[in-house]
C-alpha cells in the first residue's frame, strides 16, 4: 500500500498500550530463540545441592525439584511454544480470511456451502479429537496444532464473514463493482483493510488460547516429552511440589499469564491505532497540541453586539442570551458557536438557515443540554420558561426535554425502536409523562396519531417501524414528541431526507399543531421554502455567528447580509433553466479556522478592508432586524454606524 | 433541441425495452418496476423521477449490473447488456460509470482520495504510477479540487467536496454514460446548485450521457432534456422536460410540479 505508514509506527511507539506488551513479546522471542546463546545454563544440568531453591544470584528464578535453572529451562522452552501459536494460528487465518471474505462479499449459495461446513466443524469435540490425533502422531506438538488451527476456522470465519457483510452493504463497495473491481479486488483493497482491527483481535485472542492449550497438553504430559523443557511440563513441575515450594508455581504460571495478556493488548492497542489513521479520533495528538492554539476569535475582543431585537420575542419559551459553545479539539479549545442570541416565545415559529456546518444544529443542542462529548456553554446563558437552566444535571435536563421541549430530527427512523410497535413506543413515550393505566395510554396513543394526521390510527398502532414510510414515521416521530405537551419543538431539519410531496405535508402539520396548542418552534433547516412556509422570524446563521436576523418576510424579500443574498439566489428552485445556477464560491470555514473579522468576508463579492479587520457587530438599522456587516449602513444609503465599538 | 446547449445526435447510447424488475421475498416476487421504457442519446440528460418506494433506483442498479433483471432488455451502444457478468461486466464499467446519493457513504474512509481515483484505472490498465497520478489529478481539476486533495481522507471534506470526489470517480475512465442515483438531495441546496453546475459543465466538455434519478422536479429541470416518471414502478409520464412542465398528463406528475414549487417561491434577486 502506498500509504504513509511512518505516522502510523510513530503513533503506535508513543502509546503504552502497545509498547509494553510490544517489549515484553519481542524479549521473550529474543530469550526463546536466542537460548542455546543467552542462557546461563543447558536446560538438563542438574544441581542436586541446589534443588527447589528460590530465586538467587546463582539462579535468577531459583531451580525445580532436580536443581535446574528455571530460567534456562523457560528460555529452551520458549521457542517451541512460539513455534506451536504460529503453526495454530497461522493455519486458523489463512483459511478463514478468504473463505470468511468470499461467503460474506459473494453471498448466495457459496455462502450457504461455506456457513453449513463450518457448522459441522464447529460439532466436533475437539478435545476427543485433539486426544486421539496425539495418540495416533506419537505426542506430536505440530499435528496437535494443526488440528486446532483447522478447529478455529469456523469461528475465525463467522467473524470475517458477518463484518465483510456489512462492509460489504457500503455504498463505496457498489461503487468500487460499478468501477469493474471483481470480488478478490473489493475483499483486498474495500474490506480488508476496514476487517484489519477486528482480524487483529480475534488473532490476539486465538494466540492466547493456543498458549493455553499447549501449556495444558503439555501440563498432563500428553506434548513434549520430559525431560525435554515445556512451559506446560514445568507448570505441572510446580504444581506438583507445591507443598514444598511455593516458588516455582510463580515463574512458571506467571510466565504463561502475561504472555496471554500481552498478546491480549497487543492485539487491542493495534486494532484502536489502525482505525485512527482515517477515522480521525486520535487521542495523542489531542495531549500535545492541546495548550498550542488559542482560540482566535475569543481573543479578539468582541465589539457589543445590538441583540435586543433577536431576544424581543413576546412571552418567550427558551431565550438564548450570547451563547457560545467551544469544544476540546486536536487543535486547543475550539468555538463551535459564538456569541449567539435567541429567542422564540409562546406559538411563535423562529426559523435558524444556513449552509451546514454553521452551527445551527448545534444552538438547538444547546439549548436541549445534548451538546456532545467534550462541548460545553462556555460563556452566555440558556434560559427555559425564564430559569436559567446552566447549573442543570442530568437528571434536572431528563425531566425538561420529552416534558416542556421535545425534539425531531432529519431521520426519523433512527429514532424508531424496530424492535417495538408503534403503539409500544407511544404508550412508552406517555407514560414517562403521565401516570396512566394501560388502557389510558393506548387511547392517549390513539389520540397523537389522530394529531399528526395519520389515517387509521388503530392499524399504525400495531406496526412496526419497518412497515411505514418515511412520512409516516416522521409523523409518528412527531406524535412521539408531542407525548409529553411540550412547550417548544425543536425540528432539526425535518423534512430534509423527505420526498418533496411529503416535505410540505409535514411543515403544514408542524403549523396546524401549533395554532391547536400554542407551542413554540425552532425550525432549523437549509431550505428557505420550508423556512418561508412556517416561520415567523428567520435568522440567517454563519460560520457559527448569527448574521441576519428579521421577521421572514423581510429577510427573504430585502436581505441585508450579503450572505443571505448568495443563499437565497443560490436555490436551484429559483435559478433560470440554461444559465448557470447562482452559487456561493467556496466553501463554510471550519470552527478552528474563522477569521478574526467577517467570517464571510473571503467568500463574499462585496468585501471591503474594513471586513477583515476586526470582529463584525450585529447592528440593527431599523425594527425590522439585525445585521452582521459593515456595509448594511451603506446599503440602505443612510451613511450609519461606524461599527467597531 | 434543448436550452442547456448540449448536441444530442444519432442512435440510443441507452435502450431500455419492457424492463420489469422483482425482488423476491419469502418466495413471492414483488415487482420494484414492471415493462420501462426508456432511451438515452449520447450526450443527453434524462431524468428518472418519482418518490421513494417508486423503483427509480432499482432501474439506475439493473442498468449498473448491481441487479438482477426479470424481464426485458437493457442495449448499450447497441449491445445486450441485460445479463452481462464477471469480464463483460468488468469491461463495461469502462463505459458505465455511477454517482450515488450518500456522499459520506460512497468513499471508502480508510483510502486517500488518491488511492480511490486510481482504482478504475488499476483495474483496466496497467499504467506507469506516473500515468495514474497525472490522471488522477486531470480529474480532480475538472471537478475543481486541487491536486493536493489527492493525498487527503475523505473525512477531511465536506459533503458538496465528496460528492466531487465522488464525480471525480466516475470520471476517470472517461465514461459515456453516468447514472446518479439521487445524486445531490443529501446535500444543502447552495451546495447543490454548485453540483449541478458542474454537472452541466462536464457535459458540455465530455459529451457525457447522464441517467440522472430523483426526487425533485426542480433540480432535475436544469439538467434534463427529457423527464420520465416512475410511480410505483411504471412510467406515468414521459417527455421533454418542457413538455413534462408546461402540460402534465398525469395527476402524480402535476403533484410532484406543485411539490417543486418553482412559479410560488418569490425571486431575490442580488
Amino acid at each position: 500500500m502506498s500509504t504513509p505508514q511512518v505516522p502510523f509506527v510513530r503513533r503506535a511507539l508513543g502509546r503504552p498500550r502497545i509498547t509494553v506488551p510490544a517489549v515484553i513479546l519481542v524479549l521473550e522471542l529474543i530469550a526463546s530463540f536466542g537460548a542455546s546463546w543467552l542462557a546461563p545454563y543447558p536446560p538438563q544440568q542438574a544441581d542436586f545441592t541446589a534443588a527447589l531453591s528460590g530465586p538467587s544470584a546463582k539462579h535468577l528464578l531459583g531451580t525445580d525439584r532436580l536443581g535446574r535453572d528455571v530460567l534456562s529451562r523457560l528460555m529452551y522452552g520458549g521457542a517451541d511454544t512460539f513455534r506451536e501459536i504460529a503453526i495454530a494460528v497461522l493455519i486458523t487465518l489463512v483459511i478463514a480470511v478468504p473463505l470468511g471474505l468470499v461467503a460474506g462479499l459473494r453471498r448466495g449459495r457459496i455462502d450457504a456451502v461455506l456457513m453449513r461446513m463450518a457448522d459441522v466443524v464447529m460439532s466436533i469435540p475437539g478435545i476427543i479429537l485433539l486426544l486421539i490425533v496425539l495418540a495416533l502422531f506419537s505426542q506430536s506438538m505440530t499435528a496437535a496444532m494443526v488440528v486446532i488451527g483447522l478447529l478455529s476456522v469456523p469461528g475465525m470465519m463467522r467473524v470475517v464473514r458477518s463484518a465483510s457483510l456489512t462492509v460489504g452493504r457500503e455504498t463505496y463497495v457498489a461503487a468500487a463493482r460499478v468501477s469493474g473491481l471483481g470480488t478478490w479486488r473489493v475483499a483486498r483493497r474495500h474490506v480488508l483493510p476496514r476487517i484489519t482491527g477486528l482480524i487483529l483481535v480475534n488473532a490476539a485472542l486465538a494466540c492466547a488460547n493456543t498458549l493455553l492449550i499447549a501449556a495444558g497438553i503439555n501440563a498432563i504430559g500428553l506434548g513434549v516429552k520430559p525431560p525435554a523443557p515445556s512451559w506446560g511440563g514445568m507448570m505441572a513441575d510446580a504444581a506438583q511440589t507445591l507443598n514444598q515450594s511455593l516458588w516455582l508455581a510463580i515463574p512458571t504460571g506467571g510466565l504463561v499469564a502475561v504472555t496471554a495478556a500481552a498478546l491480549i493488548v497487543l492485539g487491542d492497542g493495534l486494532r484502536d491505532t489502525l482505525a485512527e489513521r482515517w477515522s480521525g479520533t486520535s487521542h495523542a495528538t489531542t495531549t500535545r497540541r492541546r495548550t498550542a492554539v488559542a482560540t482566535t476569535a475569543a481573543a479578539a475582543a468582541a465589539p457589543q453586539s445590538d441583540d435586543a431585537w433577536l431576544l424581543a420575542e413576546p412571552h418567550p419559551v427558551v431565550r438564548l442570551t450570547k451563547v457560545t459553545v467551544t469544544a476540546e479539539t486536536e487543535h486547543g479549545e475550539v468555538e463551535l458557536i459564538s456569541d449567539v442570541s435567541l429567542a422564540v416565545g409562546q406559538g411563535r415559529t423562529v426559523g435558524l438557515v444556513g449552509e451546514s456546518g454553521c452551527g445551527k444544529s448545534m444552538t438547538g443542542l444547546a439549548l436541549l443540554g445534548l451538546l456532545p462529548n467534550g462541548a460545553r456553554v462556555s460563556s452566555g446563558t440558556v434560559e427555559i420558561d425564564g430559569v436559567d437552566v446552566g447549573p442543570y444535571g442530568p437528571a434536572q435536563w431528563r425531566e425538561l426535554r420529552g416534558g416542556t421541549i421535545a425534539f425531531i430530527s432529519q431521520e426519523p427512523m433512527v429514532g424508531l425502536d424496530p424492535l417495538f410497535t408503534i403503539g409500544q413506543l407511544l404508550r412508552e413515550a406517555v407514560r414517562t409523562h403521565e401516570k396512566l393505566s394501560r388502557k389510558e395510554a393506548t387511547l392517549r396513543a390513539r389520540e397523537l396519531l389522530e394529531q399528526v394526521q395519520l389515517p387509521d390510527p388503530d392499524r399504525v398502532l400495531k406496526l412496526r417501524p419497518s412497515q411505514i414510510s418515511g412520512g409516516m414515521a416522521q409523523r409518528v416521530s412527531i406524535a412521539v414528541a408531542l407525548a409529553g405537551r411540550p412547550r417548544i419543538l425543536v425540528a432539526d431539519e425535518p423534512t430534509t431526507a423527505l420526498d418533496v410531496t411529503v416535505q410540505r405535508e409535514i411543515v403544514q402539520l408542524l403549523r396546524t399543531i401549533q395554532r391547536d396548542t400554542g407551542m413554540a418552534l425552532l425550525m432549523i433547516s437549509h431550505d428557505w421554502d420550508v423556512i418561508a412556509e412556517a416561520c415567523d422570524t428567520a435568522l440567517v446563521m454563519y460560520a457559527g455567528q448569527v448574521v441576519e436576523a428579521g421577521p421572514t418576510e423581510r429577510v427573504m424579500t430585502a436581505p441585508l447580509h450579503p450572505y443571505t443574498r448568495k443563499l437565497l439566489a443560490a436555490n436551484p428552485r429559483l435559478a433560470t433553466v440554461g444559465e448557470p445556477i447562482p452559487t456561493i464560491p467556496g466553501t463554510v470555514p471550519p470552527p478552528g479556522q474563522w477569521p478574526v473579522g467577517c467570517h464571510f468576508a473571503d467568500r463574499c463579492p462585496d468585501r471591503v478592508a474594513r471586513c477583515t479587520e476586526a470582529p463584525i457587530a450585529l447592528t440593527q438599522p431599523d425594527d425590522q432586524g439585525v445585521a452582521r456587516c459593515v456595509l448594511v449602513g451603506d446599503e440602505l444609503g443612510e451613511e450609519l454606524l461606524e461599527v467597531s465599538s | 433541441m434543448s436550452t442547456s446547449g448540449v448536441t444530442v445526435t444519432g442512435l440510443p447510447l441507452l435502450d431500455i425495452r419492457d424492463l420489469s424488475v422483482s425482488y423476491h421475498r419469502r418466495g413471492k416476487g414483488t415487482p420494484a418496476i414492471r415493462d420501462v421504457s426508456l432511451d438515452i442519446r449520447p450526450g443527453e440528460t434524462v431524468a428518472l423521477v418519482g418518490e421513494s418506494g417508486s423503483g427509480k433506483s432499482t432501474l439506475g442498479r439493473a442498468v449498473l449490473g448491481l441487479t438482477a433483471v426479470t424481464q426485458g432488455t437493457i442495449l448499450f451502444d447497441g449491445e445486450d447488456i441485460t445479463h452481462a457478468a464477471g469480464a463483460r461486466r468488468r469491461e463495461l464499467s469502462k463505459s458505465v460509470q455511477a454517482v450515488f446519493q450518500d456522499p459520506n457513504g460512497s468513499l471508502n474512509p480508510a483510502l486517500t482520495v488518491g488511492q480511490t481515483l486510481a482504482e478504475p484505472l488499476l483495474v483496466h490498465s496497467r499504467d506507469e504510477r506516473s500515468v495514474v497520478q497525472q490522471r488522477v489529478r486531470e480529474v480532480l481539476e475538472l471537478v475543481g479540487l486541487p491536486a493536493e486533495a489527492a493525498d487527503r481522507y475523505p473525512r477531511q471534506f465536506s459533503g458538496g467536496q465528496r460528492q466531487r470526489i465522488a464525480i471525480a470517480r466516475a470520471l476517470v475512465m472517461a465514461p459515456k454514460l453516468i447514472v446518479c442515483d439521487e445524486p445531490v438531495s443529501a446535500l444543502d441546496l447552495s451546495v447543490q446548485a454548485q453540483v449541478l453546475n458542474l454537472f452541466t459543465d462536464l457535459q458540455r466538455e465530455t459529451g457525457v450521457s447522464y441517467l440522472f434519478i430523483s426526487h425533485d422536479l426542480a433540480v432535475v429541470r436544469h439538467l434534463a432534456q427529457r423527464i420520465v416518471v416512475l410511480y410505483r414502478g411504471d412510467v406515468v409520464e414521459h417527455g421533454t422536460t418542457e413538455e413534462v412542465y408546461a402540460d402534465a398528463q398525469h395527476p402524480y406528475t402535476r403533484k410532484l410540479l406543485a411539490a417543486a414549487g418553482v412559479q410560488s417561491a418569490a425571486p431575490a434577486t442580488p
